[in-house]
């Protein structure tokens, strides 16, 4: 990977991740969720920020809002054999969306 | 030009409406049948809430707004997945817009499909969004700090969770009647408190709200509801209860209707309509499980067979983790929209029996949803012999008669109208939802747009209320006919005889 594709990627992961913080602290910042920390790369929706299934899927909902694209593979990320995964950190939606707007695949 | 009111209460049949306003228990609808028009009102194709109310509030078929149901189903290469459906699938525009642009503010209320919120030029809160989300979901958000300051309004009592509602759907313990009827008895009143709080302090045009209780207690509580049917098993003090507080349900209902026609005054038009009405049914058509006797489909092995009852399985998006899509060619994955699937052209197989069995009808999506987006639509759609759901869950038999007789929907809802410039005390042929808008929108003294699908029902108005304004404009395109998806372009390019041979190769067609 070339100097320039390098730093596109880190200002990409960077904007994804600005991005998807900007979302989320919007989204708890009235939950009762007693995480006092920052939220971060390493954050759990689950076990830190009490995410519930319909959570995530409103989630999702504001990613693709806020990103300008639908059909994003998100049962690639949040589903496993069938079921909602039990946790699911920030850094993990980050890679999936660096990885998935790169490609520009939708359906 | 009058100020309109819009009361949705969804699912609602005059099947019960009638018993109930004979019985006395609902003064204000009669006294509203009898003051103004009635009609029976005939929904979408498929008679399923988010679909129904999007071609209400705007004008459009489904084929042509692209809501097909709760969910969208993208097509992946892979295996398809569905996300939610939300305001931005919506392909053209709402009432509340085109109002909106000609001045007219409005006051939107639990209609669905509407998160996350247009900036329309009123208030909106959209319905199904759960409460942790509400904030975000309301337009302007500030509303929700002004409405939380407000000693009448609880704010975590106004959306129903989702888990609840597709557990109601399916089975409703017993021991949960009383506390499910009581909360929405509740979750009305709360809508009517904001209902209120927003007519008696803010300027409108057009207030609109959806009281879906309805639905949801005809679901779960019809064999309670419906007069003949409770006759038949009623006799235990517990499903007197559970009748008594239903039909307390719609009483208090009643006194809410009242209170908003009060409240928007004598020169207000007020209309009732219902997203679809309801019947009973007493079977369940496990549809893929239909496909793989055919071969149109395999289950995983570990694939569990669905508990008595459930038309649908637990947590999200589980359905399409049951079927080995290695061998799977044709599927459905929600009930409400009773849609199959063709990944491929499919293998032969023999729907003759099924079709006999329950099925009064198969439309192709061509048919049953025209217009640009169809191909956002299942291929087929099943009309079953009592209008209900499908199951979507793995079976031991093809079509199980149910423990209990439930509620499901059904086509013909309600429309009630009156006010200044409608008829009197007159009862007219059964009406379209296509045909709400345009009605609405004459009242509010805009012009129809000439692209609305439904038709203004001059015979519900007075002859010199029923002039046709000006000249109709057409209505703003969201998409442009040059940004129909590529895949729209290939679909349509397809042709009916690809449909055709799909359909005889399924077997629907000799």
């Amino acid at each position: 990977m070339d100097e320039q594709a390098a730093s596109t990627d880190n200002n990409d992961s960077g904007r994804i991740l600005d991005g998807l913080l900007e979302i989320l602290e919007d989204m708890i910042k009235d939950w009762d969720t007693g995480f006092s920390g920052r939220i971060g790369p390493a954050t759990s929706l689950m076990n830190n920020l009490t995410f519930e299934s319909i959570d995530i899927v409103m989630l999702i909902v504001a990613i693709e809002e806020r990103f300008g694209r639908k059909g994003l593979p998100f049962e690639q990320l949040l589903m496993l054999d069938g079921h909602y995964v039990d946790d699911l950190k920030v850094s993990q939606i980050v890679q999936f969306l660096e990885r998935e707007l790169r490609s520009g695949t939708t359906a | 030009m009058s100020r309109t009111l819009l009361l949705g209460l969804d699912g609602a049949t005059f099947t019960v409406l009638d018993a109930l306003m004979e019985q006395g228990l609902m003064p204000t609808l009669r006294r509203l049948c009898e003051a103004g028009v009635r009609a029976g009102l005939q929904s979408t194709v498929t008679p399923l809430t988010p679909l129904a109310w999007t071609s209400l509030l705007t004008g459009r078929s489904p084929g042509h707004h692209g809501i097909f149901d709760f969910v969208r189903v993208e097509q992946l290469a892979y295996h398809p997945h569905f996300r939610l459906a939300t305001s931005s699938d919506i392909r053209c525009p709402t009432i509340y817009s085109l109002i909106g642009e000609r001045g007219l503010r409005s006051l939107s209320l639990n209609f669905p499909v509407m998160f996350p919120p247009q900036p329309i030029n009123g208030f909106m809160i959209p319905g199904f969004v759960p409460h942790r989300h509400l904030k975000r979901a309301m337009h302007p958000r500030s509303l929700y700090d002004r409405l939380s300051a407000i000693p009448e309004v609880s704010l975590k009592e106004l959306p129903v969770d989702f888990e609840d509602e597709r557990r109601s759907v399916q089975v409703l313990a017993p021991e949960r009647h009383e506390e499910w009827i009581r909360f929405h008895i509740r979750r009305e009143r709360q809508w009517s408190n904001v209902l209120h709080h927003l007519m008696t302090t803010e300027p409108w045009d057009l207030a609109s709200v959806v009281f879906d209780g309805v639905d949801k207690l005809q679901h779960a509580c019809w064999r309670f509801i419906d007069d003949g049917l409770f006759a038949t098993f009623g006799a235990s003090p517990w499903a007197r209860s559970v009748r008594e507080l239903c039909l307390d349900y719609f009483r208090q209902l009643d006194e809410l209707i009242a209170r908003a026609v009060e409240l928007a005054g004598p020169e207000t038009r007020v209309f009732l309509a219902s997203d679809h009405g309801f019947g009973p049914s007493d079977e369940i058509f496990y549809v893929n499980t239909w496909l793989a006797q055919q071969g149109h489909l395999a289950w995983k092995d570990d694939a569990p067979v669905a508990p008595e009852g459930y038309i649908n399985t637990e947590g999200m998006k589980a359905a399409a983790f049951l079927f080995d899509w290695s061998r799977t060619r044709a599927y459905t994955l929600t009930p409400g929209s009773n849609g199959i699937y063709l990944r491929t052209g499919g293998a032969a197989g023999r729907a003759q029996l099924a079709r006999q069995i329950v099925v009064r009808r198969v439309m192709t999506r061509e048919e049953a949803f025209p217009g640009p987006h169809s191909h956002l639509a299942a291929d087929l759609t099943l009309v079953l012999r009592d209008f209900g759901f499908v199951s979507v869950t793995r079976s031991e038999a093809i079509v199980r008669t149910r423990r209990d007789v439930a509620g499901v929907h059904n086509p013909r809802g309600i429309f009630i109208a009156a006010g200044p410039g409608i008829r009197r005390g007159e009862t007219v042929n059964d009406l379209s939802i296509l045909d709400v808008t345009p009605a609405l929108m004459h009242s509010l003294g805009e012009p129809v747009p000439q692209e609305f699908d439904g038709r203004l029902p001059v015979e519900i108005f007075e002859p010199a209320h029923a002039v046709r304004p000006a000249a109709a404009v057409p209505a703003r395109r969201i998409h442009a006919p040059d940004e129909v998806p590529a895949e729209a372009a290939a679909m349509a390019a397809e042709g009916e005889a690809t449909v055709m041979q799909r359909l005889r190769a399924l077997g629907y067609l000799e």
